[in-house]
């Protein structure tokens, strides 16, 4: 487990747990000391004190880290998609005058032009404004986009709304584990009460 | 088309050749149609009692046969977690080499496939857990 968590401020995992629930499963470029804080949020909020509380919560987090990704997937994709959405319309709307430009800036230029679009909001505006000499903006280009990379999206969302579902199932689960604990300690003070009771007579 | 010498030199030929003969290479043409194996059954005997001990350890009233249960699914759950995490990353490396909506929607397709190991994997570990907290 990584050192940094042992210096969080919400408190530590085990050591104990943290073994018995093996290292998180990580694409590449994502951090497990952040997943270990998020594990280690969601332990606090639901007070995981065993193995069955923190095994719950472990799946918790992987459904929150797995609908992060799937976020980040979808905002990638749809920014992709207005790239393209962009370049189509300025090579449409180019009016250069003479033929052999206007052929280099429909190879060339519209598809660096629209990156760019995309990663420079100072650049962005410039070529707002030449596209809305055209009569169109951001909504439209947005609204283009969506419906050129609907599929994946729709697939993405039908993931992201499984993985909120399953969250709320997991934390039904922890509710429930912690409603059988409370049931155990509510027997186990009976028994003690009976133990006394009887010993007093 | 093939003659009848042909057709018997092909036949003969067909006969020597019957599959793998040592141990090993047995082995290993046994696992030819496994893609990601989440389908099968089996549970390795140090993924399945991974959990067990620390089971037992918390509460002794537990019985052997749901101790094993829990720890299997868990172990299940950590498999396919392990190879939805693969299909995920090949999700994001065929998005960062080229934006194509067939091959992210070819990669989601493969993701959502293995989904479906997992989304079996989490109820079984539902039930298995469930029964270790109702133990009397």
């Amino acid at each position: 487990m990584p050192q940094a968590i042992a210096k969080s401020p919400l408190g530590s995992i085990p050591k104990e747990m943290a073994a018995l629930l093996g290292e998180p499963v990580l694409v590449r470029g994502e951090s497990s000391e952040e997943f270990y804080s998020l594990l280690l949020a969601i332990a606090n909020a639901t007070g995981a004190n065993n193995i069955i509380g923190w095994s719950w919560c472990n799946d918790v987090a992987y459904h929150i880290w797995e609908g992060r990704r799937f976020q980040r997937i979808r905002s990638g994709i749809l920014v992709e998609a207005q790239v393209e959405v962009v370049e189509e319309l300025l090579k449409s709307t180019y009016d250069g005058e003479e033929v052999v430009a206007a052929n280099l800036y429909k190879i060339i230029d519209a598809k660096n032009e629209a990156r760019k679009w995309a990663s420079n909001p100072e650049f962005g505006e410039k070529i707002d404004k030449q596209l809305h000499l055209r009569g169109y903006d951001r909504n439209s280009v947005l609204a283009k986009a969506f419906l050129l990379c609907s599929a994946p999206l729709a697939q993405i969302d039908r993931s992201i709304s499984d993985l909120e579902n399953r969250r709320t199932a997991t934390l039904r689960e922890i509710a429930r584990h912690h409603a059988a604990m409370a049931r155990r300690f509510e027997d186990l003070s009976k028994v003690i009460d009976g133990e006394f009771s009887e010993a007093a007579e | 088309m093939a003659s009848e010498r042909q057709i018997a030199a092909n036949r003969r030929n067909a006969a020597k050749s019957t599959g793998p003969r040592s141990p090993a290479g047995k082995a290993r043409a046994a696992r030819n149609a496994v893609k990601h194996g989440l389908a099968s059954s089996s549970t390795s005997d140090i993924d399945s009692h991974r959990l067990a001990p620390a089971l037992i350890a918390e509460r002794d009233d537990r019985s052997a046969m749901q101790v094993m249960a829990a720890g299997a699914a868990d172990a299940a759950l950590a498999r396919a977690r392990g190879v939805q995490m693969k299909a995920s990353a090949e999700l994001l490396e065929t998005f960062e080499k080229r934006y194509a909506e067939g091959s992210i929607l070819e990669a989601l397709e493969k993701l959502q496939k293995i989904d479906r190991y997992v989304r079996r994997a989490t109820s079984r570990k539902r039930s298995a857990f469930r029964e270790l907290s109702k133990t009397k």
